[in-house]
Formats: structure tokens, sequence, C-alpha cells
């Protein structure tokens, strides 16, 4: 079972993008995601303000039974797209987080499926990415239920291991080389010192940046 | 993996080297260190331009040196030179080496490409203003009307890609079981580092329509952008219309990678001369 993370939807909001001098000055959805806020905050969730995310949108925290998932919204007036994630997905399905996101998407999804400011409502999976914005709509379609924001043959996985691993491979290696500085010959050893110690010091912290990066997909 | 942080102590000593060459050539060793100071210079230069200038004239040239580079680096690390006496810790300490010749070479090769990338940037952008035309025309020609043409061939003034802290990281709860202090989970890492140089990649002399194929080839959640209202009937542009291609997870590395740390890459083998001599001095069988 896996969430489908990306949505694309018509919504009758008026159109907040501003333009001038033939440019885009700042770009519209901050209305449809203040809107989707509210509706979260219904569901039980804190949330951040929307922050400008230039021509990616408007983008926010819903943080949900102590867990953090984000939204992102890409206007593309009348049509919109809706990314909705768990930034910790790249833990796997075992993570703590897995369970509040899946009930937290199924609620959403069937809120956005009653509220009539909201229509043609389509999820996407992550490697399908959102509809094209002039197709939503387009196709005469019965309304999903909220149960079509699941894919039940979805498996997740665990990525991001690699970065992990390579970070410990490269500390060890600077372990052995600060060996080597002191039984290896001596004409080498101020060159093997400062390779030892470099390594050791990039391995950790690439060691912190890959486990970040993992909660923070 | 041993010889990359070596490349940059060789790289740091051959800048040392730099120094002591600009104290010679400014006479404090004595004016006949001077003389001979300036007249290595000269030569040095002289031999600098006469690449460029062949390289300008033959571009192939350039590969071909990163080829003579990559075969310096086999064979380097060939291990069909290992010493015939027979203790283990000389064979380790000559297999430790080559292990080491192999990971300099992959250095010095990785910064023989990242060299002229960041010139051809910097040509990119300093010709900018004279290819608008070519640009526009590139454009049309692919099926944009000759507003949106004009429209996509200006320059790309916004923010870039955040290519090693996403824009949207916070700082967990924990990290590795261990709980981070309040004040600290859940926040932003500090803009000076989000918006730092050495993560925002934003090649340069790049026109929006660039820019937009770059980011979706990196960016695998990024599919599109909108337009102004009055262009391309309303639908924005669309990386999937457009046949933008996203890169595979290597290239999608190197080609993400801030310009600045491109420019340390190639800072280590400029520093070394592109490693040639190194490599070549230090892998020869005995």
């Amino acid at each position: 079972m896996k969430v489908k993370p990306w949505a694309g939807f018509i919504a009758d909001f008026p159109d907040d993008q501003v333009e001038g001098g033939g440019r885009i000055i700042l770009f519209g959805g901050r209305n449809v995601a203040v809107a989707l806020a509210e509706i979260l905050v219904g569901l039980g969730c804190r949330v951040s303000a929307p922050e400008y995310a230039e021509l990616h949108g408007w983008d926010f925290d819903a943080h949900y039974k102590g867990h953090r998932l984000y939204c992102r919204v890409t206007s593309f007036h009348p049509a919109f797209h809706l990314l909705f994630e768990d930034p910790a997905s790249a833990r796997g399905p075992r993570r703590k987080s897995a369970q509040a996101y899946v009930e937290l998407a199924v609620k959403l999804a069937a809120a956005l499926e009653g509220d009539p400011r909201f229509r043609h409502l389509e999820w996407r999976s992550f490697d399908d990415g959102p509809p094209e914005p002039d197709e939503i709509g387009a196709r005469s379609r019965r309304r999903a239920d909220a149960s079509s924001v699941i894919d039940p043959q979805g498996r997740e996985k665990t990525r991001g291991l690699g970065g992990v691993f390579f970070a410990l491979f490269t500390v060890l290696v600077g372990i052995g080389g600060l060996v080597y500085s002191w039984t290896g010959p001596r004409g080498d050893r101020y060159e093997n010192l400062f390779c030892g110690v470099t390594l050791i010091v990039a391995g950790l912290l690439g060691l912190v940046v890959a486990e970040l990066r993992r909660q923070n997909n | 993996m041993w010889g990359v942080p070596r490349a940059g102590y060789h790289a740091a000593r051959d800048v040392k080297d730099l120094g002591e060459f600009g104290f010679k050539a400014a006479g404090a060793f004595g004016p006949e260190a001077r003389q001979e100071a300036l007249r290595q210079g000269a030569n040095n230069i002289q031999a600098t331009l006469q690449y460029g200038r062949e390289a300008v004239d033959d571009p192939s040239n350039v590969l071909s040196d990163v080829g003579d580079l990559s075969k310096a680096a086999i064979k380097s690390i060939d291990p069909r030179g290992a010493p015939m006496s027979g203790s283990l810790g000389d064979i380790i300490g000559y297999e430790f080496k080559k292990g080491a010749n192999l990971g300099e070479g992959v250095a010095n090769v990785a910064a023989a490409f990242a060299a002229p990338e960041l010139g051809m940037g910097a040509l990119r952008a300093a010709t900018f203003d004279a290819k608008a035309a070519s640009r526009i025309a590139k454009l049309a020609n692919e099926g944009a009307d000759p507003r949106l043409a004009e429209y996509l061939a200006e320059p790309y003034e916004g923010m870039g890609h955040h290519a090693i802290v996403p824009r949207r990281f916070k700082i967990p709860e924990t990290i590795w079981g261990i709980p981070v202090d309040d004040r600290l989970a859940g926040k932003r890492l500090p803009r000076w580092i989000v918006d730092s140089p050495l993560n925002v990649s934003k090649p340069l002399g790049m026109s929006r329509d660039d820019f937009y194929k770059h980011h979706y080839g990196v960016d695998d959640r990024f599919y599109g952008a909108r337009l102004p209202g009055d262009l391309n009937d309303g639908r924005g542009w669309s990386g999937k219309r457009q046949g933008a291609r996203r890169y595979d997870p290597v290239t999608k590395v190197w080609a993400g990678m801030p310009v600045p740390l491109k420019g340390g890459v190639a800072a280590v083998g400029i520093g070394e001369g592109f490693g040639v001599p190194e490599v070549l001095d230090q892998g020869t069988p005995q």
C-alpha cells in the first residue's frame, strides 16, 4: 500500500498571480494553499504559513499526530498541482510516520472530493507525476472516491542507504589511513595523516547529511 | 578513495610552491632567483597560451588530453608491477599506493571535465546577449510562437535548484533516535546555508528555457512552470511536452552540482597541473 503524492485538480479561486512588464512577478497559488491548510486544520493538523517557492508555487507543512508532512501547490490557474508527501518516506514502510501519512492522505482526499470548490481531482503516483494542467477536467470522469489516493499494489522502498554505507566506508578508510600513516613509510607520513583526517571528517559529515536527507527526502 | 584527498593535498602543496614562486618573482630571495622565476613564469605562460590557442583551433585536443590522463591513471594502477621481494608489508604498501593513484586519477579526470565546463559556462554568460536572436530562432523552430520564444529566450533570474540541502529541509526531531534540542527541531537551516552558492545550482548564462530544461533534468519534483497568462494559451511550460529528459542518477548529481563546487573540483586538478606528471611519476611500475 502506497500513497499517491501528486494530485491535479481544478479550483474555483481567483487567479492571484501577479504579472507586470510581460513577466511573472509573483507566482500564484497562495489562496489555494491557504484553503488547503484550512482543510488540514479541520482534519486535526497544525499547519505552517504558506511560503513562496517561486516557480514551484507555495508550500507549507502540516503536522499530524506528531509527524511532519509536506504540501506544495503549483498554480496553472484554473488547474493546480498538489504535492502532498511524507518527507521521511525514504526511510521505508517501517518509519513511524507511515500510518499517519496514509490516514491523513485518505482524509484529505475525502475532504477535497466533498468540497465544491475543488473539481476533477486526480491522484497520481510519484513516478507518474501530476497530470498536464490542460488535461485536468478535459476527460469526463465520474467522481473519484477517497481511496483513489492509495495505490494498493504499491510497495514503499527504503531508499538512500547507499549514501549512509558510503559515508561509513569513508570513515573506516580514514581510520585505516591514520593507522597506516604511523606504520607506513616515514616520508609520506604527513600526506597520509592529512588524507586520513580529511576522510574521517568528510565521512562523518556525509553520514549526517545522508541521514538528514533520508529524513527530509 | 584515498587519492581524492591526496589530490587536494598535492594541489595545496602546489599552491604553496606557487607562493614561493611569487616571493622569488618579487625578488625576496635575491636577483638571481628572481630572474630564474621570471624566466620560468614566462615559459609557463607561453605554454598555457599555446595550449589555449590549440584548444580553440581543435577542441578535440582537450578530449585527447583527458584520454591521455585516463591512460596515465590506468598505467599507474597496473598491479603487474608489484615488487618481487616478498614481504606482505611491501605488497600491501604497493597495492595501497596503486589504490591511491586510482583515486587521485579519478579526481583529476573529474577535474579535467569540470574545468572546461566552467569555461563554457563563463563563455555562455559572456555571449548571452549576442546570441539572443539565435536562441529565439531555435525556439521558434521547435514550435514556439514568436512571443513565447522571446520570453523563454530571456535570461533566467529566479532561484536555482537546491542541490544538496533541499529548500523544504527542516531539522528533524530525532537523529538516529537521539532527540534534537527543541530550539532547533523543526526549524529551517539558516538562509545563508540553504541559499548558499555551494548549495544552489544556477548555471551561468541560462535562458528561462535552458533553466527549465536543466531543472527538469535534475529535480524529480519539477514537471513544469506557469507562464504569463497571455502566452502558450495559458498552458504553462511542461517538461514532458517539451521532450525534456530526466538525467540518470550519476548525471543528476554532476549536472545538479553548483558551479562553485565544480570549481573546487577543477581547482584540485588545476593545482595539480591536471595531475599528469604526478600520476606518471608515482605510478610507474618498479
